[in-house]
């Protein structure tokens, strides 16, 4: 009798040992499945700046820049601690909407309460509204919290999407067929912290042009006639939300629009400067003067396609905006501090990381090589074909300006 | 707080679609059964009960729950008012001889006509309703106060099944066939049952009442069973049909735009599609009542192996077709009218003519019935005509067939002879199926009409073909599936039990097939967002 109890007992326990261990096997596969189909872009250094940005050690982020992908190649973060001791990160991306913008600056304060006080925008994102490739690629990389779900949620037209979002095989099952090494490997993949969400870039616009007249010529005057232009309705709540948050947390929000010729109009600036004016922000547009001349913006050299800033029009505008947050948003100069020793060696990696980039890409300072010729008294015909272009470019741009200065002269004049 | 969990609930429940494809659905049914084998007795019925409710209205909605309840309660006391009724007839037959009780039973029969006719009526009346306001109006609702301003039609879940269920019910009841349910709670737990009130199988309600009453224990073997069952309809619905439809409903939405092989693939396709998305559904339904307990009726025997038309139909959609035959059919062919009139003919025309004339009018008026149960239209109704016309003439010609295969010597029972018949009915079957599936006749012209317009043999070749809904991978996923969706049907014609010799084999070759099945599902099934790589990939802004 007691043998029978027992046996039959021990079959029971063994069918429920071998159901959870079954269940077990099938969940840890599943959970091997997600993390397989889960894509990781190295494009745009997207993978590097997430990653990057849970590895640094908390509470000592001062300032952040948020915005799409003019900010991901415009802004150093590296130099502003090189040359002012700012530690700052990069947390913009392709396309990124408001709604991803806002939702990574209440990211940020979550890790860096103590420490952050200055939040950057760029308002590119402000004049429609992104596709949802583009919302993915900015929240795919926030890890699980209180502050991701509600990103989700708002983003998520339903519980359904919003699932969606949270389990990567309910998204991403269909890319077993592009499945490549790297989402194989990527749990090994070290992200390149030094950079600190910068994506590099040394391409010059004067050299990927066919001719010089496909690079657009600056406006150097705001037109403060033109009639606001109409914002995308979803950015600016985020913006709303954005801009409420700072005064909560006590933050310094800036806004800023990186140089886009041709991009950008005096209708988007008087709408952007409107929503500044009323809530007391300060926004530098570096489309037009002052800010235009302020960091010498030249569209030929300083950028690569005449939207996205390369190295060299980075670091100027870096170079700016590192004055302007130690001066006006007074930032903290951190270098000495033994705190802030991780952004040595970061910047160390930093300047062995570029030096390598510039030298295997062959990367000229254009100005610089154009205005060594010219003053070696090399003939036009004997410059390269891009110093050319910009030689043109930049004929053509003085008599812009010297226009302007006779109209406002002449103008000037009749007043007498 | 407990106003935040509402919202939650809310938001949850507004967010999912329910259905058996969903993968909430699945969770579902593993907490269910879960649950299910913690209670005992009535409180499983109660359990079943509560499930069955939840999943309608998640489903179907809440006034669809209201017609489908009054439904069972007019079913419900019409067959308790026929067995009050009989009654009266088994205590006054006593001590009358056989002739006189016939007379009798007739009277009493009389009386109990009346309620059938009414409860028929009623039930019918409402699916009438249903079917002509759908062709009518064309927009569906979920409230009478929509529905009475004609702004939409309330379709219940399962009307077309329940409805035949129902009458069936009680037609068998009036013929003294089967006793009326007593317990309200038992039939309505039954009729509502969620696995079978989306798509069947049409089940006899007295048999499912009795094996509500009597659920087994739980038996490891046989929910584990269940649940692979599950697993093999979730292959067919979601890797198959569902993959396979993304190709088919592209080309039939426009059919202009294609021609010749790719009509020709497309409307092959699409009946192998409507068997894996049917019968995978069966199974998906079929192994949730294995493991609660319940047999559901068998509603597919391997329908491509059938090598006449008549037999196709009993082996596919089996349940319709065993109703249509109860209901319809036998009553029309042993109604002594019917044979009376039939017996005469047998006089005038000789056995083999009025066999045919005897079999032609029921058979006509099954088929008439079955077209408009499928749908409202023309094209139904073609349908319906087509395979009356195909089974009247196969049923007409075989003494001309039988001399013919003599005079040639083919044998009739050699594999090849055997295997070209079931071809021949597979594509009769994809004839049938052209009548319905672009949006009826005019729909079905216009694919004749593109089969032959031009070959399109070269988008074989230059990958055109591998552009219109699935591309060249999960072509070569759906071809394995149905290769498999073959085998299978081979093996079960056979008569090899496919889960009881894998449950034979070694425990690591068999958990590897279970963990491979469900991966299956999860790698290569149509279910959540669409990737498309594409979108990725970022444009100047």
């Amino acid at each position: 009798m007691w043998i029978r109890i027992e046996r039959g007992f021990s079959k029971k326990a063994a069918g429920i040992v071998k159901t959870l261990i079954f269940v077990f096997l099938a969940a840890a596969l599943f959970v091997y499945i997600n993390q397989l189909v889960q894509p990781i872009w190295t494009s745009w250094s997207n993978y590097d700046r997430t990653e990057g940005f849970y590895e640094e050690p908390e509470n000592t982020l001062e300032t952040v820049f948020v915005g799409t992908s003019v900010v991901v190649t415009g802004i150093i973060p590296a130099e502003l601690y090189e040359d002012y001791g700012i530690c700052a990160y990069n947390l913009a991306s392709e396309q990124q909407p408001m709604l991803a913008s806002y939702y990574w600056v209440e990211e940020a304060f979550r890790l860096h309460s103590e420490s952050m006080t200055t939040v950057v925008l760029d308002v590119s994102a402000l004049r429609f509204k992104q596709d949802d490739a583009f919302y993915r690629k900015a929240l795919d990389g926030m890890r699980l919290s209180t502050i991701k779900l509600h990103a989700v949620k708002d983003y998520a037209s339903d519980f359904s999407e919003m699932i969606s979002m949270l389990i990567p095989v309910f998204s991403y099952h269909d890319r077993w067929e592009e499945l490549t090494e790297t989402d194989f490997t990527k749990n090994s993949l070290e992200p390149e912290r030094c950079l600190r969400g910068l994506c590099l870039n040394g391409d010059v616009y004067a050299e990927q042009a066919d001719d010089y007249t496909e690079i657009a010529v600056p406006e150097y005057e705001i037109n403060e006639e033109a009639s606001a232009a109409n914002l995308e309705n979803e950015s600016v709540t985020y913006l709303m939300k954005m801009i409420e948050f700072c005064e909560e947390q006590d933050l310094n929000l800036v806004l800023i629009k990186t140089p886009v010729l041709g991009n950008w109009s005096s209708s988007l600036h008087n709408a952007v400067q409107e929503i500044a004016d009323t809530y007391g922000l300060d926004f530098m547009d570096f489309n037009y003067s002052p800010y235009f001349d302020e960091i010498s913006f030249n569209n030929a050299t300083d950028t690569k396609d005449g939207q996205h800033l390369n190295y060299f029009g980075a670091a100027k505008l870096t170079a700016f905006l590192g004055e302007y947050l130690s001066e006006v948003c007074k930032n903290t100069d951190h270098r000495g501090d033994e705190a802030y020793a991780f952004l040595d060696e970061q910047l160390e990696e930093y300047q062995s990381v570029l030096a390598s980039y510039l030298e295997t890409n062959e990367v000229i300072n254009l100005e610089e090589s154009l205005a060594a010729d010219l003053e070696a008294g090399v003939e036009y015909e004997d410059l390269t074909e891009a110093e050319q272009r910009l030689y043109q470019y930049n004929l053509t741009c003085e008599g812009k300006k010297q226009m302007l200065q006779d109209g406002t002269d002449s103008a000037d004049g009749m007043e007498d | 707080m407990l106003e935040h969990f509402f919202a939650t609930m809310a938001y949850i429940i507004n967010g999912i679609e329910m259905g058996y494809n969903s993968v909430f659905f699945l969770g579902g049914v593993l907490i269910f059964l879960g649950v299910l084998y913690l209670l005992r007795g009535r409180a499983r019925t109660v359990w079943i009960l509560l499930m069955n409710l939840i999943f309608y209205v998640w489903a179907g909605g809440r006034a669809g729950l209201a017609v489908i309840l009054a439904t069972c309660v007019i079913v419900y006391m019409t067959g308790r008012r026929m067995e009050t009724i009989y009654a009266g007839f088994e205590t006054e037959k006593k001590g009358l001889t056989p002739k006189e009780q016939m007379g009798l039973l007739n009277c009493y029969k009389k009386r109990t006509r009346r309620y059938l006719w009414l409860a028929l009526f009623l039930i019918f009346g409402a699916w009438a309703a249903v079917k002509a306001g759908k062709l009518c109006i064309g927009q569906t609702t979920d409230s009478f106060r929509e529905m009475i301003a004609g702004k939409g039609i309330i379709v219940p879940l399962g009307i077309s099944y329940y409805t035949l269920s129902s009458a069936g019910y009680l037609l068998d009841v009036y013929w003294r066939k089967t006793k009326p349910e007593h317990n309200f709670l038992d039939l309505f737990t039954v009729m509502t049952y969620f696995p079978h009130i989306v798509q069947g199988p049409i089940g006899k309600y007295n048999r499912l009442t009795g094996q509500l009453k009597n659920l087994p224990k739980f038996d490891y073997e046989r929910v584990c069973f269940g649940l692979q069952l599950m697993l093999w309809g979730y292959i067919k619905k979601l890797v198959i049909a569902d993959r396979l439809a993304l190709f088919t409903s592209t080309v039939f939405a426009e059919p202009s735009n294609f021609a010749g092989t790719e009509i020709f693939l497309a409307v092959v396709l699409c009946a192998i599609e409507l068997y894996a998305d049917f019968s995978g559904c069966m199974d998906i339904v079929g192994g949730i009542s294995q493991a609660i307990g319940i047999e559901l009726d068998v509603n597919f025997r391997q329908p491509f192996f059938a090598k006449s038309a008549a037999e196709f139909w009993r082996r596919w959609h089996i349940t319709l077709g065993t109703w249509a035959k109860d209901y319809i059919y036998m009553p029309i062919a042993i109604s002594p009218t019917y044979m009376q009139w039939t017996w005469k003919l047998k006089k005038k025309y000789g056995k083999f003519f009025s066999s045919l004339l005897k079999e032609l009018l029921p058979l006509l008026l099954v088929w008439l019935f079955t077209g408009l149960w499928h749908g409202t239209g023309y094209g139904y109704i073609v349908w319906g005509l087509y395979w009356f016309a195909l089974i009247l003439l196969s049923h007409a010609v075989k003494p001309l067939t039988d001399r013919f295969l003599k005079h040639f010597a083919i044998q009739m029972d050699r594999p090849l002879y055997r295997a070209c018949q079931s071809i021949r009915t597979f594509f009769l079957f994809v004839i049938g199926r052209m009548f319905t599936v672009a949006g009826g006749l005019q729909g079905c012209r216009l694919l004749w009409k593109q089969l032959f317009a031009e070959s399109r043999i070269w988008t074989f070749f230059d990958g055109s073909l591998y552009k219109h809904g699935v591309d060249r991978k999960y072509f070569y996923v759906v071809l394995i599936g149905m290769i498999l969706m073959f085998c299978v049907d081979f093996w079960h014609e056979k008569g090899i039990r496919i889960r009881k010799t894998i449950a034979g084999l070694p425990l690591p070759l068999r958990w590897a097939l279970y963990l491979t099945a469900m991966f299956t599902i999860v790698i290569f099934g149509v279910y959540g967002i669409g990737y498309d790589a594409a979108s990725f990939i970022y444009g100047a802004f």
